[in-house]
């Protein structure tokens, strides 16, 4: 069954020959013809090179001369020419969106290089497919939209400062929200930081000192955000100060929120004073009230268990530099580490972790199937390189925890609508390539919100989101894609199945109505509403139903 | 019908990111394969719904082939 | 990558490097150098017709000698830009002999023998510097034995040995394999040869020689069983003191992956300490174990032998065993240490950069951007060996730390 013509379409069709890249494998001739018998197709051309400034030109020609209201090109690939070619069409006056394209070489000339005339009819049935498709288009427009380019930065630790400082010197105005009543985060519970072997008030007086003086800058201590509305460029965030409330408005939101250290309840006869954590470690070295002559310290505590199976990346340094100040401060003191792998990676901690071993600190593996034990006197654990127990008198037993989640970690992200995973850790928009991002846009993430880092990582990752928030916050207007979704509040019956599977956080539930509505600057239309709505509502303009119907149907029908 | 005259059509569904742009790899690599397939790029297989699927073997698909 | 060739505000210099450089933060001058690639990059739609009909095979560096690249090339299908370059070393016309064929068959007109070298000047505000890092080359170990045993590979060659778009198309091929299956193809012709110049003795060589190449290329086709070696070049006094950061989970990604391309494969990674401190990376390596059936030795490697079927035979003490054991496999990857790139003292001389005692760009832990040189700054491993994650975090952050100069048009920041 062919689509009866649509009177008011007319569709130019422009076939590439791409030199002989298609022209050399395919019947250029039958397809030219072949295109002239579709429906509503009122012009065909055949090009050498469609892309080159001869090939956009006749395009651009054509438009008008042949009164064209759709434009096919069948040639190499969307993923790298369609852009071109829709704004070729936009410079002759047609709506972009109202193009198409069929890929008849990486997908057919290329592949079929030895069947001429299947290859050739696999080409034909493209086309035709394309065709079909285009008649359907719609005119589609990209909405543009002013924006706040103030940033909020949720977090005042290290990475959060770092954060706020950047954008600022960038010349935006910053938000900074800290909940505790001083800026500084973890580092304020500190000793001592190596290598720079410098107190962290150092550090932190420093960005301090900086952010108070920078005009760009208001600081939020005692602070925290209760509500944040809107989405990127547009946010509106409530920011509550004792009793007191107010608005921002603000067009980023960088969440710097930290990690806590785990307090090992249970683990080791853990009692906060012969046997304590690293970070109690450090209180007490700052007030000079540590008198042990053997220590011993044990890594992997509450870490890399069936229960909390991430490794925490920083324990392992802590408890070297921990076994390094004590060694230095009375090289008399017996330390020993019992540990499963020492996580000292990369070029600083690899000669921390030399310069421990110069120093004299013991390590010793241990098997987590045969942990060590803490009988109040000395720790024993089974010595894998000896095959068999050994004993060490212990008068002070250290626990290297991980660090874990902030209690807020789930509020913030269901108040921001973007992911935690398992362990409570804010979830990046990409693993690899976008560290730093979440899959909704105007939302970045750094510090140990996202993973515990060292300092150095903190601060890089500080700046790194900063950079990513400025790609937001630097733009005049955001405009919208053109390909976005839809829902028909008419027939939505608001059963939340597309908020469900959005990923990006797109969709809003409008609760008076009892209607789904997107959210077209963060939909990157990829259609998972549509294809869930049970009632059709939701529909993506540019790959919608009767579009990749009449797809389907030419499809069979040649 | 014998086996070897049969020619199954087939409807692709790729998705613009990944199983679109690894089609093109293949082309770019010349990776031959046999004609039988009809590409319909989507920007999300997420995008591919049921009733989509349906129509195709409604309109006589001999095999649907969905790749994100 | 994509993204970066389509941005249109980056302007991309490939095939380029940096000859002159002078001024001061917020006024820096730049001469790049652009090679000829003799190819007009405007022109050339990359559709490859040249390649496909160029007479003149190089060893493809790109797949490091597994398979043979034209002398006009592209490194791979989606390398951006998306132009192919002639190779001036090895292409006919370039070194004054006949051919022509490219440019005969390329429609676009794009093939230029006569280019030549230009230099562009810029002036900039700021500048970033991202030149990597170079595999350790692991010669230098003469008991590992790489670069004698065909078998024994690094990291890097076995990244291409897996890669759907390599030398094998992904297929675990034992490098004895590849480099025989070369050679059969030679040896046909050899033989005639000699035996048409009447040389009996040579012919019966290679004649012995194809068959026991034929043997070894059935018997040992497919690599199953596999040894991974850490830390070679690195935590290692004589050559790098430090750790390379990536190389543990590296090694449990390819074993992984191997599994995957081939059921039966096994895998044992030999390690000082597995370094998993990534998000999500202790739990891979758990997955490894359990999913893909890694075995992970605590011992370092002391001495790799060969067998006479071309099999490494690695030596090592297991320190939880407490044994020293001697173990035969198909083909052996070594974890090469991250080495500072040779390239990196020619412009850190340009440029006036501080390097530190391994010869990466001098940062510091307050500071992890920053060079010596105010509006210079570092990312990557060019300042030392960091995972992709990492990397591509501390990419934004260094653009972070430029745009904060850019966009106060050049006034020093107090750092």
């Amino acid at each position: 069954m062919k689509n009866s013509a649509q009177d008011d379409v007319r569709v130019g069709v422009f076939i590439c020959d791409c030199g002989s890249n298609i022209a050399g494998y395919l019947e250029m001739k039958e397809l030219v013809e072949f295109a002239k018998t579709l429906p509503n197709v009122a012009f065909v051309q055949e090009n050498l090179y469609t892309c080159s400034e001869g090939g956009i030109n006749e395009i651009k020609v054509a438009i008008p001369r042949e009164n064209l209201n759709r434009v096919v090109v069948a040639s190499c690939t969307p993923r790298t020419h369609e852009p071109l070619f829709m704004s070729a069409c936009e410079e002759a006056g047609l709506n972009p969106y109202l193009f198409e394209m069929a890929n008849i070489r990486d997908q057919c000339s290329w592949v079929h290089m030895r069947e001429r005339e299947a290859g050739t009819n696999r080409a034909k049935v493209q086309i035709a497919m394309a065709v079909a498709k285009a008649a359907k288009l719609r005119e589609l427009n990209r909405i543009q939209l002013s924006l706040s380019h103030r940033a909020m930065v949720i977090g005042g630790g290290v990475a959060g400062m770092s954060a706020a400082l950047a954008l600022a010197n960038m010349g935006y105005e910053v938000d900074l929200v800290e909940k505790r009543d001083r800026l500084g985060g973890i580092l304020n519970d500190l000793n001592m930081i190596l290598p720079t072997h410098e107190p962290p008030d150092k550090l932190v007086n420093n960005l301090v000192g900086r952010l108070q003086d920078h005009p760009k800058v208001a600081i939020h201590t005692g602070a925290v955000v209760t509500k944040t509305e809107g989405y990127v460029g547009n946010y509106v965030a409530t920011i509550q100060h004792n009793d007191t409330e107010n608005k921002i408005k603000c067009g980023a939101v960088i969440v710097a929120i930290g990690a806590q250290p785990l307090k090992p309840e249970g683990l080791y006869n853990y009692d906060g004073n012969k046997v304590i954590t690293h970070i109690e470690l450090e209180s007490k070295l700052k007030l000079g009230d540590v008198q042990a002559k053997n220590i011993s310290i044990i890594q992997c505590v509450g870490s890399r268990s069936k229960e909390r199976t991430y490794c925490s990346r920083i324990c392992c340094m802590t408890a070297v530099k921990n076994a390094i100040l004590f060694k230095e401060a009375s090289p008399d003191t017996k330390i020993t580490i019992f540990y499963r792998d020492m996580q000292m990676y990369g070029v600083e901690n690899e000669e921390l972790f030399r310069k421990s071993k110069r120093l004299g600190v013991r390590y010793v593996t241990y098997d987590p199937d045969r942990p060590p034990r803490f009988d109040g006197e000395s720790v024993s654990v089974y010595h894998l390189r000896m095959g068999r127990d050994m004993i060490v008198p212990t008068d002070l037993l250290v626990l290297s925890t991980p660090l874990v989640a902030q209690d807020d970690a789930s509020e913030i992200s269901t108040m921001l609508k973007v992911p935690i995973n398992e362990n409570g850790f804010f979830l990046e928009g990409h693993v690899k390539l976008k560290p730093l991002d979440f899959a909704t846009d105007g939302v970045y993430l750094c510090g140990n919100a996202r993973f515990p880092s060292t300092i150095r990582e903190a601060i890089s990752q500080g700046l790194g989101a900063a950079s990513r928030a400025a790609g937001v916050l630097s733009k005049e207007a955001l405009f919208t894609s053109g390909i976005v979704a839809d829902i028909n509040p008419d027939t939505c019956c608001g059963c939340l199945g597309c908020v469900a599977v959005c990923p990006y956080g797109a969709i809003n539930f409008i609760e008076n109505r009892g209607v789904c509505q997107v959210n077209k600057v963060l939909c990157k239309g990829c259609g998972g509403c549509a294809a869930t709505c049970p009632s059709g509502s939701a529909r993506l303009d540019g790959f919608s139903n009767q579009q990749i119907y009449a797809q389907i149907e030419q499809a069979m029908a040649v | 019908m014998s086996d070897s005259q049969f020619e199954p059509k087939i409807v692709g569904f790729l998705c613009n990111w990944c199983a679109y742009a690894g089609a093109d790899l293949a082309g770019v690599s010349r990776l031959q394969y046999p004609p039988n397939m009809r590409t319909i790029r989507t920007l999300c297989s997420a995008t591919v719904g049921p009733h989509q699927i349906l129509k195709a073997f409604q309109k006589g698909a001999d095999g649907v082939f969905v790749g994100g | 990558m994509l993204d970066v060739g389509r941005h249109p505000k980056i302007n991309v210099l490939a095939y380029s490097e940096v000859v002159d450089f002078n001024g001061e933060i917020g006024n820096f001058n730049v001469k790049v150098r652009r090679k000829p690639r003799y190819i007009d990059a405007s022109r050339c739609t990359a559709c490859g017709a040249c390649a496909e009909k160029c007479p003149t095979k190089v060893p493809n560096e790109f797949n490091f000698g597994f398979d043979d690249r034209k002398a006009i090339y592209k490194d791979y299908a989606q390398g951006i830009p998306s132009v192919f370059t002639i190779d001036p070393d090895h292409c006919k016309v370039i070194l004054g002999g006949k051919c022509g064929v490219c440019q005969k068959v390329c429609q676009a007109k794009a093939v230029d023998y006569e280019q030549k070298e230009s230099f562009v000047d810029l002036n900039v505000a700021s500048v970033i510097v991202s030149t990597g890092y170079e595999l350790f080359d692991a010669t230098q170990i003469p008991e590992y034995g790489y670069g004698r045993m065909p078998n024994v590979i690094s990291s890097l060659e076995m990244e291409r040995l897996l890669s759907a778009g390599g030398p094998t198309r992904g297929h675990l091929s034992r490098p004895s394999v590849i480099y025989g299956e070369k050679r059969l193809k030679e040896l046909p012709k050899l033989i005639k040869k000699a035996e048409k110049d009447q040389k009996e003795d040579q012919k019966q060589i290679l004649e012995q020689e194809m068959k026991r190449i034929e043997e070894q290329v059935h018997k040992y086709h497919t690599a199953k069983k596999l040894a991974f070696i850490q830390c070679v070049g690195s935590r290692d006094f004589r050559f790098h003191k430090y750790c390379s950061n990536y190389c543990c989970m590296h090694s449990i990604k390819e074993a992984i992956i191997a599994r995957e391309h081939e059921h039966e494969t096994e895998s044992y990674i030999f390690y000082m300490d597995l370094r998993t401190v990534g998000k999500g990376f202790e739990e891979y390596k758990v997955r490894g174990a359990e999913v893909s059936g890694l075995k992970y030795i605590r011992g370092r490697v002391a001495e790799i032998l060969q067998d006479e079927e071309m099999n490494p035979v690695v030596y090592y003490e297991d320190t939880e065993k407490r044994q020293v054991v001697g173990m035969t496999f198909d083909m052996v990857i070594l974890a090469n240490a991250c080495s500072p790139s040779k390239g990196i003292r020619n412009i850190s001389e340009l440029l006036g950069l501080e390097l530190d005692e391994n010869q990466f760009v001098r940062t510091s832990p307050n500071n992890p951007l920053d060079t010596n040189v105010p509006g210079i700054f570092s990312c990557g491993c060019a300042q030392g060996p960091l995972d992709i994650p990492e990397s591509v975090a501390q990419a934004s952050s260094a653009a972070a730390r430029a745009a904060e100069v850019v966009m106060t048009e050049g006034l020093p920041i107090a750092v």
